[in-house]
């Protein structure tokens, strides 16, 4: 079974505005605004020039945030992709 | 000249005929309409606005009266005309000055995108404003016609206008929108205010209006700086209490209660943020509107 790579949707076109430990960001290809946490922010930022997979994304947010890469982390990091995807910021089209 | 410097029955007979052109805040609407009950809406709660010398250029055109037709005669109503179209159903005919008021906010909610246009009352004081973002039943428009009887200057008790030009508060003065017991509330607690007279069974209940005060309507020119966006909600028997609210949440929210938010696209988002920058925000819980006042009174500007 292949990784499951992640990417952002073909046309997504962010401003961001951050206040502390939450931004908005608005698609301008969509018009659609979405509030997000830091880490769904980093998230975006991260598969902002390419495609990464879903095992670096999470080990590099987990050297970023200088913890070890568990289960719990793992699934943390996993449910902000999942709601990237439902808000149809990022995509995984390999699964 | 203002309004007011028309007799009632002057007013009814321009407004039976050519209509009457006046100012409220940046708009100029004109008004036909041959229904007394308007011309006596108008008179008394609009009297201190500026008429508007025909030829001069007019935003709405708005009109108002009884539907053609053998029902006029079985259950009278009323009908909004707007450019010569009719975009809503007629409503009975006792309600025309609240529908003057209704038609009037969707007049600019949908066609004045040169703000962003967001349900919420908005005061002011000193030159800093705060928006009341809230849904119908909050207590909203209460707390507002309270805080205008106690020396906030009224903006709107419906429609925050924020300036795309420069992100300010831009007022739109009329009349504050009561229902039901609210009503006697404000009339107990605003006992020099001048109100209305009380339209039973809308669609919202029974509404009232209390007019807005004079140095309101003087000052429609003044915009403001947003300094505070307040979510009130009135509770019974809780204590006043202010409950600090993230930037980026408030902003979701006063994007998703814009009327243009979404039309107006990368600039909505834009100017909405901005505005943010400078604002603190809060959750507002209150039961009574003396110590409502008193934490209004006591809000203190952005720190920077």
């Amino acid at each position: 079974m292949s990784e499951r790579v992640w990417q952002l949707v073909d046309g997504f076109d962010p401003l961001i505005h951050v206040w502390d430990s939450e931004s908005v960001i608005y698609d301008r290809f969509s018009g659609n605004t979405h509030l997000l946490d830091v880490l769904s922010l980093r998230l975006v930022e991260m598969l902002a020039n390419d495609g990464m997979s879903e095992n670096r994304l999470i080990s590099t947010m987990a050297d970023e945030l200088v913890v070890e890469v568990d289960d719990e982390f793992f699934s943390y990091i996993q449910m902000r992709l999942d709601a990237l995807l439902k808000l149809n910021i990022a995509q995984s089209p390999n699964v | 000249m203002n309004l007011d410097a028309l007799s009632v029955e002057k007013l009814q007979q321009k407004l039976s005929t050519e209509g009457v052109i006046f100012r409220t805040g940046p708009f100029t609407v004109c008004l036909q309409s041959p229904i007394e009950s308007v011309a006596r809406g108008i008179h008394l709660l609009y009297g201190q606005y500026p008429l508007v010398e025909a030829g001069e250029f007019v935003d709405f055109y708005v009109r108002l009266a009884r539907p053609r037709g053998l029902r006029r005669w079985l259950k009278p109503q009323v009908e909004f005309g707007f450019d010569g179209n009719h975009p809503f159903k007629p409503l009975p005919l006792v309600q025309a000055f609240p529908m003057f008021e209704w038609t009037f906010n969707w007049c600019i909610a949908n066609h004045m995108h040169r703000y962003l246009v967001v349900h919420g009352a908005v005061v002011e004081r000193n030159g800093m404003a705060a928006i009341l973002p809230a849904p119908p039943g909050s207590g909203k428009s209460t707390l507002c016609a309270a805080l205008v009887s106690r020396g906030w200057r009224l903006f709107s008790d419906e429609l925050a206008l924020i300036s795309l030009h420069d992100g300010q508060l831009v007022p739109l003065p009329r009349p504050v929108s009561l229902k039901n017991e609210s009503i006697d509330i404000m009339k107990d607690y605003a006992a020099d205010a001048v109100f209305g007279p009380s339209y039973l069974d809308t669609k919202k209940g029974t509404i009232g209006h209390m007019k807005s005060p004079l140095e309101s309507v003087e000052r429609a020119g003044e915009h403001a700086k947003a300094t505070w966006i307040v979510m009130p909600k009135y509770a019974s028997g809780v204590e006043a209490c202010l409950t600090p609210v993230s930037k980026a949440k408030m902003c979701m929210l006063l994007a998703e209660n814009s009327f243009n938010y979404s039309l107006l696209g990368e600039a909505g988002f834009k100017i909405l943020t901005e505005m943010m920058d400078g604002c603190e925000s809060y959750r507002f819980d209150y039961s009574h509107l003396d110590d409502a006042i008193a934490t209004f009174d006591a809000l203190e500007p952005t720190a920077e």
